[in-house]
């Protein structure tokens, strides 16, 4: 799970990593009363997941009330990555005297942790290792976890940043390699991680990635996910009943519904390579129960454009006659106004299409055939 | 002889007395694997379909020979199992158990590196050897004897996959599921290294899906000709691009640039590696190699 800055930064005070002062608003009232009480000169961060935001001409400087206006009232109708602005973050802008980027995140091809620390920050990694290759030092660690501040000096050192200089920085990466490591992350980055004139750290952003498998015993994890709306809460609830829901196209006319993440993601590969619109991702996982599968027909209902349903299940632990029980389920007690599409094979399928047959539907045997159903009609 | 694992390999079930480990050990005995042991601890001395229980492998190995291990037990006590299954220098090691925690596997899997012992997994189906023996939890029926290897980072398209081979008269001389997480044991570019010093398999099917960086380096094994066997490669999720955020499996996830099925797909095509579109133009390109 990508964390938003200002929960990212939440996680940094709690830390005790420099930030500027300030706090997230859900609108102009809120951002107001935040810049009065950290004062001005302010930045207006959009929070948005995915980064690159000054790119996108989104992030802002108010050096009074009437410019945190005009640019709060901008940035609200921006869609930045296909998503609308719903929290700003208003911070105290701060002097920068240079900028350093450090990250570590977890290698997955190398199964390690890396430590990942540059001379010259505020601009993506990719940018920083294709532009200033020599001023970036990337450095496998102890999968075990356990980082000694030598490593991060011959790091620094590496790289040009010698004595006093090095030493400002060990406390700042240490608390981050906690954070990394104490919170079970995946990336936790600092970029720009700035040297203010006066010459102190403070970390700017916050890009951080959960590992949402470690939600039983990191509980911030769930408190994050339980905090946000939108869509991002329904897919949640969705997850709390074992359903993998994702929206993909808020346009979209065709639910998708499947077992396993691989035959879910062909699925809706197929319907949209055929010329449909697929408008989501939903896996019910293994061996789902016939309650799980009403419920995943009910999430759908969510999906504002559906026009049909498409159910793709391959049944191995799973059973075909409680997916099929449940969509009997479905149709009763859901009110159902759209058409309903299935392809089921394997475990029991023989039991399940007799019992959809029952409520009318003919189950398919093969998804390609079902899926030029589904888009072709 | 195929690769990791034959008829003769003995397995012991950890968590076996688990709904899951319970319900897999019958179809696995069914399928012909040998099952020589269980172990849950706090449940030695007791017996599931007729194999006996163990506390620990450590006395399960003092009654038995064992070669192997599935593990079903739940993610909180994952990584115990698998330590316990390293420790006793078992290999493949199949993780089957969904949920662990990345660190978790991350830990594991460079100790069983460091000992040279194979995971395979986890959140993962196993691994099967058609007529011979299925370390894991797939439907058996699906599966034919041939010359075709499927290795794959999913689980049901895999069945999917191995159906329309095998009604398509193209055998597999073995299957791997080799999970959904983002770090898993057994990988794509091993797997193929495997597969390519094996006598049984002619051809492969590589199925990857979005994230991550494994399609790239096996794309990147066969440009440089240390894979020549005729492979055919197909990428779940090719038409997502929604970045940032899991699909179904913790792995299958596009972070910034990385992972994206485009990179994917290009590498493959440049390495001479048809890439399908759809599941079931597999048999035929897999012909027309």
């Amino acid at each position: 799970m990508f964390l938003y800055e200002y929960e990212g930064k939440f996680l940094f005070q709690r830390l005790g990593i420099p930030t500027p002062p300030g706090k997230v608003a859900n609108n102009l009232e809120e951002a107001v009363k935040i810049a009065d009480e950290i004062g001005y000169p302010v930045v207006l961060k959009p929070q948005i997941i995915g980064g690159r935001r000054g790119r996108a001409g989104a992030i802002r400087f108010a050096e009074n009330q009437q410019e945190l206006r005009t640019n709060f009232e901008e940035l609200s109708n921006l869609i930045i990555h296909g998503k609308k602005v719903e929290k700003i973050l208003i911070e105290k802008k701060i002097n920068i005297k240079h900028e350093y980027y450090v990250s570590f995140l977890l290698d997955f091809s190398h199964a390690k942790p890396v430590l990942i620390f540059s001379s010259e920050g505020g601009i993506e990694i990719e940018e920083i290792a294709a532009k200033y290759p020599q001023k970036l030092v990337t450095l496998y660690l102890n999968p075990e976890g356990d980082l000694q501040p030598y490593t991060i000096y011959s790091s620094l050192n590496r790289v040009g940043i010698f004595g006093d200089n090095a030493k400002k920085f060990i406390p700042i990466i240490m608390k981050l390699w906690e954070l990394f490591s104490e919170y079970e992350l995946i990336l936790a980055e600092i970029n720009p991680l700035a040297e203010t004139p006066e010459g102190e750290l403070v970390a700017l952003d916050a890009r951080i990635i959960a590992d949402d498998n470690a939600e039983f015993r990191q509980s911030y994890i769930k408190e994050f996910k339980a905090s946000r709306g939108g869509l991002e809460s329904v897919e949640y609830k969705a997850k709390e009943k074992g359903l993998s829901f994702v929206v993909i196209d808020e346009e979209g006319d065709i639910g998708i519904i499947g077992n396993g993440a691989g035959l879910t993601l062909a699925t809706v590969d197929i319907v949209r390579l055929l010329g449909g619109k697929p408008a989501n991702f939903l896996d019910v996982g293994g061996g789902a129960s016939a309650e799980r599968i009403r419920n995943a027909v009910q999430t759908l209902l969510l999906m504002k454009n559906l026009k049909k349903i498409f159910v793709n299940i391959f049944g191995g632990i799973t059973r075909c006659d409680e997916v099929a029980k449940g969509l009997v389920r479905a149709l009763e007690e859901l009110n159902l106004k759209v058409p309903m599409i299935v392809r089921l094979t394997g475990t029991l399928e023989d039991e399940g299409r007799r019992i959809l047959r029952e409520v009318g539907i003919e189950a398919y045997n093969q998804m390609l055939e079902a899926a030029r159903k589904v888009v072709m009609g | 002889m195929a690769i990791l694992v034959n008829k003769d390999s003995k397995v012991v079930v950890q968590g076996i007395t688990g709904r899951e480990g319970s319900f897999h050990t019958k179809l696995m005995i069914e399928y012909g694997t040998k099952i020589v042991a269980g172990v849950t601890p706090g449940k030695g001395g007791s017996e599931v379909h007729g194999i006996p229980v163990y506390d620990s492998i450590e006395s399960a190995m003092k009654e038995h020979e064992i070669d192997a291990s599935i593990i079903f037990v739940p993610a909180n006590f994952a990584l115990s199992a698998v330590y316990e299954a390293i420790d006793a220098g078992l290999s493949p090691i199949v993780v089957i158990t969904e949920g662990i925690p990345v660190w978790d596997t991350m830990k594991f899997v460079n100790k069983a590196k460091s000992k040279g012992l194979c995971i395979i997994g986890p959140n993962c189906p196993g691994i099967i050897v058609p007529e011979e023996t299925k370390i894991g939890i797939m439907p058996g029926h699906v599966f034919t004897k041939g010359d075709v290897a499927i290795i794959s980072r999913s689980g049901t398209l895999t069945y999917e996959v191995a159906q329309i081979c095998s009604l398509n008269g193209l055998g597999q001389s073995v299957v791997i599921g080799l999970g959904g997480d983002p770090i898993r044991g057994l990988t794509i570019p091993e797997a193929l290294k495997m597969l390519e010093s094996d006598p049984e398999t002619k051809k492969i099917v590589i199925i990857g899906e979005i994230g991550g960086t494994e399609e790239e380096e096996a794309a990147e094994l066969i440009k440089k000709g240390e894979i020549t066997k005729p492979t055919v490669a197909y990428i779940a999720g090719a038409t997502i691009k929604r970045t940032g955020v899991s699909f179904g499996h913790a792995g299958a996830i596009i972070l910034g640039e990385k992972g994206k099925p485009e990179t994917k797909i290009k590498a493959f095509q440049e390495a001479g590696v048809p890439v399908v579109r759809f599941p079931h133009e597999i048999p035929d390109a897999l012909k027309e190699l």
